[in-house]
């Protein structure tokens, strides 16, 4: 191992700096941005239709191909093929599928209980298909960049675990992107806000995204933005709020419909709520099919009566937080909106009354997450520009392992700042024991069986001693994308086993590996296909001019060996089209062209003789 | 085979103490983390970038053991070669009686969802351990008397499970 390098503080580097292509992306539930640095500012990157946010939905075509964003979200023709809200999905396990409510799709049961949906294109996971959007995203930012990326700073909402981290990781490699940095979301937008005010003290980050909150408190001091606590809640979010809306609507109307039906109803019920932003009251109006159209008329204040306790549930973790950090609410500073759910009145009305202070919203806070993973990745990429601040994050859950009776200990509490190495020592059970099975969970429950399962692993080679003179170490890692890795050794012998913790339901090293050469085989073969029919456009045309050209000039330029060559290379060249071997193809081509070349450069004098003579020219050249 | 502790105090270069000044140390951390975090060397190499995650590791564990009083008094009695786990006489009887009085006062404000009690009750064990911090810096720093220090760190210990209690409890109705 080197010795680390220690640059003094503020002392420039002295090796000239390329600039790195280096983008923020929010992978959001509902949707996704992509965000760059540009002459010092972050701004996000538009589509060409000028558009920001890419809707996180992915359809997959009966020819296997993916639509991605707005026409996904918008068709309407294979609901079980269009998924939406994959994000909820990641590192998840079938077990999981339960808590997630009705959907669309149809679940095949990958190995070890991993989740994956039917599609036309075989069974895909949640990861493949959240590496669709991803692959749009790095393409819009190479359009708009004029390059290839370096890599990407991918945001993930704090309160996820080591497995969902793992997934999203793993998406980003599918959609060949190199991960700088995974960042939690409401850092994110706390580095946004920080940088862009210049202002130092607390800031709590209250992220009501589609499915999922979040409550960050952060304290940038000193240059460093410092993770004071993280809570949240992974099954709430702006969803919830239209779930309600819709649930309303059913109940003042009477009508039952079915699960598409629903998910219109759901789409109307978004835009409602969107409005109520704007206006104090809007009318719910559907279509059931039956030929009627419901109408319900829905105040603000309706509304927020419906969702009072969806909003009072977001305060939860808000306490919590602030009680981890050890804070009051009076000495946070400023409170940052991010999400756009954030942007109904009765949640900002809620957020000012119990911070007693108005909300900041000068930031979009669809924006908001994307522009300050940007600005991360720019650190990263190393295209510091000036900047002398850093950013120190926390785990979000507790990392334990399983002792006797199935009960946890806690070996690194959540909140630990990152990265984190720590040693715990373990020791044997009975007499002459000489395996160990190490189970590695991730929660806040006593009992191993409700918090995550993080991986299982055996140390063998254990000395047979007493009960309880083995002494075991185990060592936890945590590096600072907030993944874990666990080694175990045995200290009088040395005996080791390590793990780089896998998640239960996340994709192997050679999962990874298989489908990024399948990726790059069908890029392969879709080259190959692209080239091979321009070939034969390209011979076709060949064939056509000379045909043209014998007709007008044959006999009177050419000799009958000469156009007796020609139409038997025309005719091999014909014969080749019918296959689809490109090189045969090529051969028989250049075979005409050595003929065509003299003949058309004979016609080109031709044609200017019969210029000059005034003889009107036809055709020149094949 | 007993390794060697690695001294958290030096890690910052301050006295050995008990009493210490939060915000100097505090200071120190952040400027040791500016210069060592691995994002500080994400354009050296992959030994480089392994060597700052190792570094940002062991001051974020130095860090956490001073910050929390009763880590900094075990890791105190440590290098002064004292377990507080395994060292001394029991905790004495008057403060186990105390103990258990608390507990059923907590159980008794849980029961009846009493808030005002309970809120009550984490201000005195609050308060308590306040008293306690100020006894740990005479015993630690100024009589140098290690086996009341334990009997101290262990009854802050004690008093931790009860304030995080009182916590739970106030969750439990959130």
């Amino acid at each position: 191992m080197s010795l680390l390098q220690i640059q003094e503080p503020g002392a420039a580097s002295a090796e000239p700096v390329l600039r790195r292509l280096a983008v923020g992306i929010d992978l959001g539930t509902t949707h996704s941005l992509v965000a760059t640095i540009d002459d010092g500012r972050a701004r996000v990157l538009l589509d060409e239709a000028g558009e920001a946010l890419l809707p996180s939905v992915v359809g997959i075509q009966p020819d296997g191909r993916a639509r991605v964003g707005r026409d996904a979200r918008d068709a309407t023709d294979s609901p079980a093929a269009t998924f939406r809200s994959i994000k909820r999905f990641m590192g998840r396990g079938t077990a999981d599928l339960a808590r997630a409510g009705p959907m669309p799709y149809q679940v095949v049961e990958g190995e070890g209980g991993m989740i994956r949906f039917d599609t036309p294109r075989g069974p895909l996971s949640p990861v493949e298909i959240s590496a669709e959007i991803l692959s749009v995203l790095r393409a819009r930012a190479e359009a708009a960049l004029g390059g290839p990326l370096h890599g990407a700073v991918i945001t993930v909402p704090a309160y996820f675990d080591d497995g969902q981290r793992q997934a999203t990781r793993d998406a980003a490699r599918l959609a060949g992107i190199e991960v700088l940095r995974l960042l939690n979301e409401p850092t994110a937008a706390a580095v946004a806000y920080g940088l862009d005010k210049g202002s130092e003290g607390v800031f709590a980050i209250y992220d009501l995204g589609g499915g999922t909150f979040d409550l960050s408190i952060l304290r940038l001091r000193q240059g460093v933005f410092e993770v004071l606590a993280t809570a949240g809640n992974t099954a709430l979010g702006g969803d919830d709020f239209d779930r309600r809306l819709a649930d309303w609507f059913l109940a003042e109307t009477d009508l039952a419909l079915t699960p598409a039906a629903y998910s219109e109803l759901l789409a109307q019920a978004r835009r409602a709520k969107e409005a109520l932003t704007r206006v104090e009251a809007v009318e719910l109006a559907f279509d059931a099919g039956d030929g009627r159209r419901h109408e319900c008329c829905i105040s603000r204040a309706r509304f927020a009566e419906l969702t009072a306790d969806l909003v009072q549930k977001t305060l939860t973790p808000t306490r919590r937080a602030l009680r981890d950090a050890g804070l009051v609410t009076e000495q946070v500073d400023g409170v940052v909106l991010v999400g756009g759910a954030s942007r109904m009145p009765q949640v900002r009305a809620a957020v000012a009354e119990f911070f007693g202070k108005p909300p900041l919203t000068d930031l979009d806070p669809d924006q908001v997450v994307a522009l300050g993973a940007a600005i991360q990745a720019n650190v990263l990429a190393g295209n510091r520009d000036g900047d002398d601040w850093l950013l120190l994050d926390v785990i979000p859950l507790s990392l334990g392992i399983e002792t006797m009776g199935g009960l946890v200990e806690k070996i690194i509490p959540r909140n630990s700042t990152l990265p984190i190495a720590r040693a715990q020592d373990f020791t044997t059970f009975k007499d002459g024991q000489t395996a160990m099975s190490l189970h590695v969970v991730q929660g806040e429950r006593d009992l191993a069986a409700d918090c995550r399962s993080l991986a299982r692993f055996e140390l063998r080679g254990i000395p047979p001693l007493a009960a309880g003179a083995a002494r075991i170490q185990v060592l936890f890692q945590v590096d600072a994308d907030g993944l874990v890795s666990v080694s175990a050794a045995e200290q009088t012998t040395g005996t080791c086993a390590e793990v780089v913790v896998k998640p239960s339901y996340g994709l192997t090293d050679g999962d990874i590996t298989r489908m990024l050469a399948e990726s790059l085989a069908h890029a392969q073969d879709d080259a190959r296909a692209r080239i091979l029919a321009e070939q034969k456009v390209e011979a076709r045309r060949l064939i056509e001019a000379t045909r043209a050209a014998l007709n007008t000039d044959g006999a009177a330029l050419l000799d009958d060996a000469e156009i007796a060559a020609m139409l038997l290379a025309v005719q091999r060249l014909e014969d080749s089209l019918a296959g689809s071997d490109g090189e045969a193809i090529s051969r028989a081509k250049s075979a005409l062209d050595a003929l065509t070349d003299p003949f058309a450069a004979r016609r080109m004098d031709h044609g200017i003789r019969a210029a000059l003579s005034g003889r009107r020219v036809q055709e020149i050249g094949a | 085979m007993m390794a060697a502790v690695a001294d958290y105090f030096a890690v910052f270069g301050v006295p050995a103490t008990f009493a210490l000044d939060a915000h100097e140390l505090e200071r120190r951390y952040l400027e040791w983390q500016t210069r060592v975090h691995p994002d500080r060397h994400a354009r050296g190499d992959a030994d480089q970038r392994r060597a700052a995650v190792a570094e940002a590791a062991r001051i974020n564990e130095a860090y956490r053991n001073l910050k929390d009083p009763i880590a900094r008094s075990t890791h105190l009695l440590a290098l002064r070669g004292v377990d507080v786990l395994s060292a001394g006489a029991p905790v004495p009887a008057d403060f186990l009686m105390q103990q258990m009085g608390w507990h059923e006062e907590l159980d008794a404000a849980r029961r009846t969802r009493d808030q005002h009690r309970l809120a009550r009750l984490a201000d005195g064990f609050r308060d308590e351990r306040e008293r306690l911090v100020e006894a740990l810096v005479r015993r630690l720093d100024q009589d140098r008397d290690d086996a009341a220090g334990v009997q101290l760190v262990r009854q802050l210990m004690f008093l931790r499970r009860l304030i995080e209690q009182a916590q739970a409890a106030a969750e439990e109705w959130d």
